[in-house]
């Protein structure tokens, strides 16, 4: 079973820029309500995602650059990259279902390309 | 004309309550009572109130200052502006107004949703101010009733 993946700016451009397949970043806090509200929605997506995409969460507190290069202004902040391409983004506590329509989108897209 | 129990430089916390949790110092929830707190605490006068409860701990977490450091900001007799300037300069996480206004607001909201034995803890609390405040949800809201109430005021 996959679980959300750690990660920071060491580690992004091989975790989301170069990943074969769609990756979800959660940009998240500890101090953020709204996040630990749908944090076990990511850990569900994660595990169902059955390689068909990568999910992965970056800790603002712990990596403020990532959250600067990419402005995010509010947690949690989803961002949905493809072909290494930042494609879409939920901004604010989403459904599980509106955040598996965009990864399943992107996953539809990347699998045709 | 201040009194004693009036002088905001070194409040009395056995004769009034600190400020509100929800009063803010630089957008922050929760700092201007852990000031008030602290001042007390140094003059001897902090009554049943705590410095560096866990409540402020939050806040000590969130900008990442050490709070021993604070308290000596406080002892030096610095008034609030002084403070958040040091605050400011010192903490660890210097947080953007967005990060500032959505933590103020989750503070200010939360209540005791963690865990069964944080919910039993608040519902105690309550239970011994008041049987009848089904209003009160959040921690802010418990703490203000309890201010009130323990200087008098009536549930």
């Amino acid at each position: 079973m996959n679980e959300p993946i750690n990660i920071n700016e060491a580690s992004f451009e091989k975790a989301v820029l170069q990943s074969p397949i769609p990756v979800l970043v959660d940009f998240w806090a500890e101090w953020c309500g709204p996040c630990k509200m749908i944090a076990p929605l990511i850990n569900e997506i994660a595990r169902e995602s059955d390689g068909k995409f990568r999910v992965t969460k970056v800790n603002i507190d712990d990596d403020p650059a990532l959250m600067q290069r990419f402005s995010v202004r509010a947690v949690p902040t989803l961002l949905f990259f493809s072909s290494g391409e930042l494609k879409d983004q939920l901004v604010g506590g989403a459904p599980k279902q509106a955040i598996l329509e965009k990864l399943n989108n992107l996953s539809g897209s990347s699998t045709s390309a | 004309m201040t009194t004693q129990n009036q002088n905001n430089s070194t409040p009395d916390l056995t004769q009034r309550p600190p400020r509100s949790p929800r009063i803010r110092l630089g957008g922050y929830v929760l700092l201007p009572r852990m000031l008030d707190k602290g001042r007390a605490e140094i003059a001897g006068k902090n009554g049943e109130y705590h410095y560096n409860c866990p409540l402020d701990q939050h806040f000590v977490k969130f900008v990442g200052i050490d709070s021993a450091g604070l308290r000596e900001q406080l002892a030096a007799g610095k008034g609030d502006g002084e403070i958040l300037n040091w605050i400011n300069e010192t903490a660890e996480h210097k947080r953007t107004p967005w990060e500032i206004e959505q933590w103020s607001e989750y503070m200010q909201r939360r209540g005791p949703e963690s865990d069964a034995e944080t919910r039993a803890h608040f519902g105690d609390m309550l239970g011994k101010i008041s049987q009848s405040r089904e209003d009160i949800t959040t921690w802010a809201a418990l703490l203000d009733l309890d201010d009130y109430v323990s200087f008098g005021g009536q549930p």
